[in-house]
């Protein structure tokens, strides 16, 4: 089912350049998350209309937080596009992404099912936690991974737990031992998507060949930039800093150093993996025969989320 | 699907649960518990993660009590001594050094056995899955069993009251008055369903059991004479307890407010807990001039202030400087209050003693 996302229908015509800002913030998304949604929702047999709405909600609550983070990271490019708050202004690109939270809201509570929206609250409620606790990690060049990993619970992970948990509210499942393993298995996949992403900002399995080292140039160490250098000496990791490509990473660290650190991070994130398929396999038994066609297409998803290939 | 891991989930109520988590299970591998689902629900569930025990880099025996005693709160049972030799020392009071050797042992030992408990305890309550990096790390990292921590526990309990029993037959009624403080402070802090931990009487607790008290108790036993001059020392001791209980609090002020955990910093908030630590650091400060008031030399006084003044103004323009609950200068605030800690323990007991 091909959903459309975005349609200039649902947002007043009067407020000058709102619908350009959002003809070009949803042109481009790969729409992973509302996909996710799909795969979920047709096992669970939802409505056409109650799967519209939970891939719509959770697009707009994404492409929010991708026009706030923009702004607060003085991003320039945004999918190879110019920014919002640098092509429109920084001042729309805040109330635009407020817009689409406050519709998240009202079609939320059109829809009438109150433990949805509550979940969908909490959910923005972390989402700017982890924004707010992640513009204080700025130029903080000795952040451990525990302390980015909790970063990313709140923001990466929350919303892929919400793609995992949403669908079984809108079916009114509300069995809290399903809804906890809904949640570790969200975790985990957003703890991978975020540490795939932090990857190819080193160029490692970068198949679409997006920009490289603009997390290192903005002051952020990522999780493999703390992980790759967790335990080297002060003066070779101010010179990390510094780094400006990839060659300039790999001369002053040594390309083995590089791989066998890649190769460990890789080891430590397969374990990730491999928790996912257990706890997977927890949920089989917890749906029950009615649902459990929904177990296996969620099986296909950590392999190709973290190694990025099918 | 075939896994490189081993994982097992284990509802509490089945009848191989106590021995998975007590580690009971099986010789050749170890089971962590790495996630509960329905925490304190009868249907709570753990998620297990199985390690071969050969590929488990085990260091050795000696290495594991070591941690298992957490040597950074050494400092809170052998600086009092040290400070108390010193104390008693300058005062001019006579010494019993068999006491001394007595003492010190009971202290270490009484370490052992008060963490290994705790460690044990956490573990089958859960609260290490909660906070992964919480006590010694020796049951997380699966170096010891936590049913081998309760014999360890156990076995040091009693060699501690062993090496302790001349103590009391030499000053009963004083030994059996800080045995019964710090037994009651033991279970004020480990029973949860009390939260005296998590009410601000935990702080206080702190002050007069590592402060006070605990120079109180050691000059009894060492010279079996109590001055006033042991009530001040014992105060400045206790508020450096209380400093570096509170700074630890700070450091966990984001687990702990998520976790619904209401401690006296988390009820302040991150800023407004920032600037409580420099005015504790500064009633330190003032504490420290105390020193004028003992019987040693201005110079060695002035040596003292002058370097708790001026370590306590340097820590606290680095808590200033902290913006965020996940800075990782948190940790190194953290780290700093617990050598801050040695340090001041060493210059007190240097002056007193030279």
């Amino acid at each position: 089912m091909n959903i459309k996302i975005y349609d200039a229908q649902d947002f007043p015509s009067y407020l000058p350049k709102l619908n350009a800002l959002y003809d070009d913030l949803f042109s481009h998304g790969k729409g992973f998350r509302s996909k996710l949604i799909q795969k979920i929702s047709d096992h669970l047999k939802l409505e056409k209309k109650q799967i519209h709405l939970l891939a719509q909600t959770i697009e707009f609550i994404h492409n929010a937080s991708l026009l706030h983070d923009d702004l607060v990271d003085r991003s320039h490019l945004r999918r190879n596009k110019t920014t919002a708050w640098l092509k429109y202004t920084p001042e729309y690109a805040v109330l635009a992404g407020d817009y689409l939270l406050a519709r998240v809201m009202v079609n939320l509570s059109r829809y009438g099912n109150l433990q949805l929206l509550q979940y969908t609250a909490e959910m923005i409620s972390d989402l700017l936690e982890g924004e707010w606790i992640q513009d204080s990690l700025v130029k903080d060049w000795d952040v451990q991974l525990k302390q980015l990993d909790e970063v990313h619970k709140l923001k990466t992970a929350s919303l892929f737990k919400w793609c995992m948990r949403a669908p079984f509210f809108a079916k009114e499942i509300y069995s809290d031992s399903t809804h906890d393993l809904l949640d570790q298995l969200g975790a985990i996949l957003g703890l991978l998507f975020q540490r795939s992403d932090d990857l190819l900002d080193f160029d490692i399995r970068n198949y679409e060949n997006k920009a490289v080292l603009g997390d290192l140039k903005s002051g952020y160490m990522n999780s493999f930039a703390v992980f790759l250098t967790h335990d080297l000496d002060a003066p070779v990791k101010t010179q990390f800093r510094d780094c400006k490509s990839i060659e300039d990473v790999q001369s002053l660290l040594g390309k083995d150093f590089v791989e066998m650190r890649l190769s460990e991070f890789d080891k430590e994130n397969q374990r990730y993996i491999d928790l996912y398929h257990h706890f997977l396999e927890q949920l089989k038994q917890e749906v029950g025969s009615e649902y459990q066609s929904v177990v296996e297409p969620l099986s296909k998803l950590p392999e190709p989320l973290y190694w990025r290939k099918a | 699907m075939k896994t490189q891991n081993q994982f097992v989930t284990l509802s509490k109520n089945n009848k191989d649960f106590t021995a998975y988590l007590t580690g009971s299970f099986s010789d050749q591998k170890r089971a962590i518990p790495i996630h509960s689902f329905s925490v304190n629900t009868p249907v709570e569930k753990v998620t297990f993660e199985l390690k071969k025990l050969s590929e488990i880099n085990r260091p050795s025996f000696v290495f594991l009590l070591l941690c298992l005693s957490r040597p950074r709160y050494w400092v809170f049972t052998l600086g009092p001594l040290m400070i108390t030799l010193g104390l008693n020392y300058a005062l001019g009071l006579p010494l019993n050094f068999y006491h001394v050797i007595l003492s010190f042992i009971s202290l270490i030992l009484l370490n052992l056995s008060a963490f290994s408990l705790n460690d044990y305890f956490d573990h089958l309550a859960g609260v290490d899955r909660i906070s992964q990096t919480s006590g010694s790390q020796v049951i997380q990292k699966a170096w010891l069993a936590a049913s081998q921590v309760k014999n360890i526990a156990y076995i040091c309990l009693f060699l501690t009251l062993l090496f302790s029993l001349p103590l009391f037959v030499a000053e009963p009624l004083v030994s059996i008055v800080m045995a019964l403080f710090a037994a009651f402070a033991l279970f004020a802090f480990s029973y949860k369903d009390l939260g005296l931990k998590y009410k601000g009487i935990g702080e206080f607790i702190v002050f007069l059991a590592l402060g006070p008290l605990i120079v109180i108790g050691l000059s009894s036993v060492i010279s079996s004479e109590v001055r006033i001059e042991h009530i001040g020392v014992g105060s400045c001791l206790g508020w450096i307890a209380m400093i570096h209980m509170q700074i630890k609090n700070w450091m966990h002020i984001m687990p702990n407010s998520k976790a619904g955990i209401k401690t006296f910093i988390s009820r302040l908030g991150f800023d407004k807990a920032k600037l409580y630590l420099c005015f504790q650091l500064i009633i330190l400060c003032v504490l420290s001039f105390g020193i004028y008031y003992l019987p040693i030399s201005i110079e060695a006084a002035s040596l003292f202030c002058g370097s708790v003044v001026g370590s306590s103004l340097f820590m606290i323009y680095k808590i200033l400087k902290i913006y965020s609950p996940v800075s990782s200068q948190l940790k190194k605030v953290y780290k700093y209050a617990m050598n801050l800690n040695w340090f001041y323990c060493l210059i007190f007991a240097g002056v007193l003693f030279f």
